[in-house]
């Protein structure tokens, strides 16, 4: 984007907080919007297109699309943040703690990282998902272990970078622990960079959650989720096509505004 | 200008090279070959041996043949027997067989082997699930070449129509240990290979009895799910869906290309409670269940305005005569009234597990689940993948969907609620109900034999754990080459009679 | 090149860390399938349960355990599997009553297919676009190939999926839109049906080794050995291949090798809606049927290939880019 005129970045960069606020808000007030109630049936209207009733029509059961879709963000965001906020802790946690203690701590917790790399995520989820039903909390803890490894792996390198400046080395001399040394001069400083990865990792663990509803392994019916809300209406695409492109839109929106933002290069 | 030069052409060679995959892609059409689409809810464990759980439906029925089939208004009809009868108390029939049949493999079909057919029909050891249609056969034995005569343990009029069940099919002497994977039947086709997780290929039986089939080969293209099945069909790639979900059928209204047809038949689907968990052993709760939902609203959401018709938990389907139209509006305070008897005066949560496995069966649960919450039920849906569900769901879980094909009233009724079924879903064991039953069957008089099967419908509202909002119309979609499937359902269709153009 | 000593010895550095580099690929292999082998034993359900399925009394699964050695301890169960796996044996399915090499070796082989498709798809085109684009940023052609790029990358694979089947399986009929031919069909059968799920598959990858590409070309291009040869008047398409290239390789081989092993092993999404029969479909049955002998080897064919897929990747970045030969020794 560097290559753009100034106010057309600017101008792209507003768009994307918009972008953002907007899910945001709508995710937060959803359920105080004089909207329709997301699972509330009508024999009467099933698979109809635009109408007065119902902004972007009905979908195979007669719920409302437009209600839906506005609520369908929840659950992902709900378990995208807590489990991108576990993994953040986890990964900077790890990283940092390898980078602060070197030597054989560094190479084993390395290694680890390594591990945790190489594990077939989805398959992992899929495995646990189906072993253990549907339950948030697993959910969460799972995917917060799994997206751990590549905050943790970016902690580490720039930790290390961080350590062999000048500042960090005057705070070792002056007698600083580890623990104060991490809290008070690395993390604010790795933290910029830390934050992208993080948010990178944000948006995987949406689309993962997502897969994972369409797979069926996800949200259960009839909670409104895009993933699930794709999957149920695919169905009946050609019938009334909104009801599949207004998940997708507010799936890829979220997505790509969270990308767009972290995107600097 | 040279940048965008090399640019137009890197676009160019890339839309090239698109356009010269596509054209190896075209899909290719032969004829005399039927294309159909098939599930795979067994996961990997289907088997060709007809009287096994895992059976693989409708295959069996294009490799084997029945004694008595059924014709299109659903009266049995000679198939590799040619005449029966019975004695006064219906409790011995003799059945005279067609001579001159041959096995795929050129052995003569003859009286051994529908004794040693029906023996392991009737096997407690194997405990098939056809045995709760048959199990009232007693003993079998060869009269001479070509008669059989069946003891049955108590009178049933209605045994041509049992023996016309889909599975009750006629397999060699001592085929046991092979026919699951190579069967050799009867039958208009005869299997080439068989891969239930993949394609399986039947190809012409050129001695069938009934005349040469005109199709050349059946291949049965097994799908994860429903909607790949749709796709597969939209994009010509197979010919035949056997049930589609009706409110999809706009899909294929293009009359130049499908054939839609709408069939009003006795397949059901149900929302089964395990009378042996709580808090489904009480009477009241399952009752209570059942009536805080309107039925005709779950019809007409799952299955389309005009997809079925309401059923009071009766199995047994509009055309069939001994079919009872009992009273069973919703009764949201009745049901109310009955929980809180039952110790539930706040209402009560189950869990309900479903699959995609076929069509609508997620949607009647969440249509269940509008339904009933007014009475205070609160239904929690889990969801289960859709390969396996026949084997790790159903009848292992506490609440499940569950499905079934159109079945004769004397039939359905013993093969899911006597006690002793192997596919008695809610594992309910109900005296009473086994000896209405045998009652039933074993009286003569046409009249006083239906008001028999109305009292055992009438029981079952009282005391199942079954919920059977409705029989379905069903929509078939085929390609418009296809002819010669008569819109009836698809254990009487005749598959040597149906061709490709 | 090779009569240079001083360059033989680094190379002879750098060959010894790349042994214990491959060493320790071996040692994680090793022990994450030890770990996965004890982690899928720990799950509920074994290979007795899933058979029996709905037929299951508690006197038939335990018989069924007995004559399967299911009642074993977990040690000796690892090691007659470790031993049966060294040899060859994969193991048994008790649930499909087949050998678990029938069931697994052809999925197998149906994924690689499929993934060796959509990479050269994806990535020649994604290294030529990137290069490109890094080169003459100011195209429109090339802005819009980036910007379908990053938005392909960003949606889940089951809209892209949706999306082209929609355009060219019905609209414009050119696809077949699912996969009907069996597991063990031979290639030339399968090929019209690979097209779709590749398709979906390279558009998802794209996006990642071109950007790559492009970063490294932006920032090699301000470096001063790419002025200087421009002012010794090379020519543009030399200077593009003979020096931006090169240097810009190495990070693409990088993101190349996870996203290769990725194309091998998270494909569930695009297999299940082409109903594609490859490893995704596979492993997504194996785990709702419980079928724990179909489970490990998956898992281990995961791990394998992403563990593979970062030592070959190691290894191409060590042979292609001098630099880090030198530093890193």
């Amino acid at each position: 984007m560097n290559n753009l005129p100034q106010h057309r970045s600017t101008r792209i960069r507003t768009f994307v907080y918009c972008v953002l606020g907007f899910h945001a808000v709508v995710a937060l007030i959803a359920p105080f919007l004089p909207l329709m109630p997301t699972d509330k049936q009508d024999s009467g209207a099933m698979l109809q297109g635009f109408s007065s009733a119902h902004w972007l029509g009905t979908d195979a059961l007669g719920r409302d699309v437009l209600s839906r879709a506005l609520h369908g963000g929840r659950p992902s965001l709900v378990i995208a943040i807590l489990a991108t906020a576990l993994s953040a802790v986890i990964g900077i946690a790890l990283g940092s703690l390898a980078a602060l203690a070197g030597g054989w701590v560094d190479e084993a917790l390395s290694r680890l990282i390594d591990f945790l790399l190489a594990l077939p995520t989805l398959i992992l989820l899929l495995l646990i998902a189906s072993f253990f039903g549907h339950d948030p909390f697993i959910l969460i803890v799972t995917l917060g272990f799994m997206y751990a490894a590549p905050i943790a792996r970016v902690a580490r390198a720039s930790t290390q970078v961080l350590l062999a400046r000048d500042f960090v080395r005057v705070a070792r001399l002056q007698g600083g622990r580890g623990v104060n040394i991490l809290l008070g001069e690395v993390l604010p400083n790795v933290w910029r960079v830390v934050f992208t990865e993080i948010a990178m990792q944000f948006t995987w663990i949406i689309l993962a959650f997502s897969s994972l509803s369409f797979l069926g392994l996800g949200a259960s019916p009839p909670t409104p989720e895009w993933g699930l809300m794709i999957a149920e209406a695919r169905s009946y695409m050609t019938i009334n096509p909104t009801a599949v492109i207004a998940p997708i839109v507010m799936l890829a929106s979220l997505v790509l505004a969270v990308q767009a933002l972290v995107d600097r290069e | 200008m040279q940048n965008k030069i090399i640019l137009r052409v890197f676009v160019t060679a890339m839309l090239c090279g698109s356009l010269m995959l596509a054209a190896c892609g075209r899909a290719t059409t032969v004829t005399g070959v039927l294309r159909v689409a098939n599930d795979a809810g067994f996961g990997g464990a289907e088997t060709m041996d007809p009287y096994d759980g895992n059976r693989t439906w409708p295959t069996i029925n294009m490799v084997f043949d029945r004694l008595i089939g059924v014709d299109k208004d659903f009266s049995p009809i000679p198939e590799l027997a040619l005449s029966w009868t019975s004695n006064e108390d219906l409790n011995e029939w003799t059945l005279v067989l067609r001579e001159g049949v041959v096995f795929h493999d050129g052995s003569e079909f003859n009286a051994d082997d529908v004794v040693y057919s029906i023996n392991r029909m009737i096997d407690p050891e194997f405990d098939s699930p056809v045995r709760a249609v048959l199990g009232v056969i007693e003993s079998v034995e060869a009269v001479d070449n070509y008669t059989v005569k069946l003891s049955l343990s108590t009178g049933e009029a209605d045994l041509p129509s049992l023996l016309a069940d889909y599975r009750a099919l006629m397999t060699p002497v001592d085929s046991q240990a092979t026919i699951g994977k190579a069967p050799i039947g009867t039958g208009p086709f005869r299997m080439e290979t068989f891969d239930p997780e993949g394609t399986t290929v039947l190809v012409a039986n050129e001695n069938y009895f009934f005349g040469k089939p005109e199709l050349s080969k059946i291949e049965i293209i097994t799908f994860a799910d429903s909607q790949s099945a749709a796709q597969a069909l939209a994009g010509d790639q197979v010919d035949l869906l056997l049930a589609i979900d009706g409110k999809s059928s706009s899909i294929f209204g293009d009359t130049s290309k499908f054939t839609l047809q709408t069939i009003p038949s006795g397949d059901w689907n149900a929302i089964d409670f395990r009378v042996d968990r709580k808090p489904f052993d009480d009477a009241r709760v399952r009752k209570a269940l059942r009536i805080a939902a309107d039925r005709q609203v779950i019809a007409d959401t799952v299955l389309g305005v005009g997809g079925g018709v309401a059923a009071c938990d009766t199995p047994v389907w509009t055309a069939d005569p001994y079919r009872w139209d009992g009273p069973c509006a919703k009764d949201t305070e009745g049901a109310k009234a009955l929980l809180a008897e039952a110790g539930f005066p706040d209402g009560i949560d189950i869990d309900i597990y479903t699959s995609d496995v076929e069509v609508h069966m997620v949607e009647l649960v969440e249509a269940y689940q509008q339904q009933v919450k007014d009475a205070g039920i609160r239904v929690t849906i889990k969801m289960a993948d859709a390969s396996g569900f026949w084997d790790d769901v159903w009848m292992k879980e506490s609440a499940f969907v569950d499905s079934w094909g159109q079945r004769p009233a004397a039939q359905v009724l013993n093969e899911v609620y006597r006690s002793t079924a192997a596919w008695n879903p809610t594992g309910q064991v109900d005296k009473a109900l086994d000896a209405m039953l045998d009652d039933a069957r074993s009286t003569k008089d046409l009249a006083q034999r239906k008001q028999k099967y109305i009292a055992i419908q009438q029981h079952i509202f009282e005391n199942s754990g079954i919920f059977l909002p409705y029989h379905k119309t069903l929509t078939r979609v085929m390609s418009s080459k296809v002819k010669g499937i008569d819109p009836i359902v698809i254990d009487a269709v005749r598959w040597e009679r149906i061709s490709v153009s | 090149m090779q009569c240079d000593g001083s360059e033989s010895a680094f190379r002879d550095v750098g060959m010894k860390n790349l042994a214990r580099r491959a060493l320790f690929t071996i040692g994680a292999f090793v022990s994450l399938a030890v770990l996965s082998f004890l982690g899928i034993d720990a799950l509920p359900g074994d290979g007795c349960t899933a058979l029996l399925g709905r037929f299951g009394t508690e006197a038939k699964i335990a018989e069924c355990r007995v004559e399967h050695h299911l009642n074993d301890p977990v040690v000796v169960r690892l090691g007659s599997w470790a031993s049966d796996v060294v040899q060859g044996d994969l193991g048994y399915s008790i649930k499909r009553d087949e050998q678990v090499a029938q069931i697994v070796l052809p999925r197998i082989r149906n994924t690689a297919m499929l993934a060796l498709v959509a990479a050269l798809m994806a990535f020649p085109t994604a290294i030529v676009a990137g290069l490109l684009i890094g080169r003459f940023p100011r195209s429109r052609i090339g802005r819009a190939i980036n910007t379908l790029g990053v938005v392909a990358m960003t949606l889940p694979e089951f809209v892209i999926a949706t999306i082209l089947w929609l355009v060219f399986s019905i609209w414009i009929p050119i696809f077949p839109g699912v996969t009907v031919v069996p597991s063990n069909a031979t290639f030339v059968e399968l090929l019209p049906h690979i097209w779709m799920p590749a398709l979906t598959l390279a558009a998802v990858v794209f996006a990642h080794s071109m950007r790559t590409m492009k970063a490294g070309v932006t920032t090699i291009q301000a470096m001063p050995f790419v002025e200087s040869a421009r002012l010794r008047g090379t020519k543009e398409r030399v200077t593009l291949l003979r020096h931006i290239l090169p240097a810009a390789l190495p990070p693409v081989v990088n993101t190349i090798a996870v996203d290769a092993a990725w194309l091998l092993t998270g494909t569930f999404v695009t297999e299940a809606i082409f109903n594609y029969r490859g490893l995704g479909r596979l492993t997504i049955d194996a785990i709702s049927d419980r079928d724990t002998a179909v489970i490990l080897p998956i898992v281990l064919f995961s791990l394998g290939a992403y563990l593979t897929m970062s030592l070959i990747a190691d290894t191409v970045v060590r042979l292609l880019d001098p630099r880090l030969r030198q530093h890193r020794s």
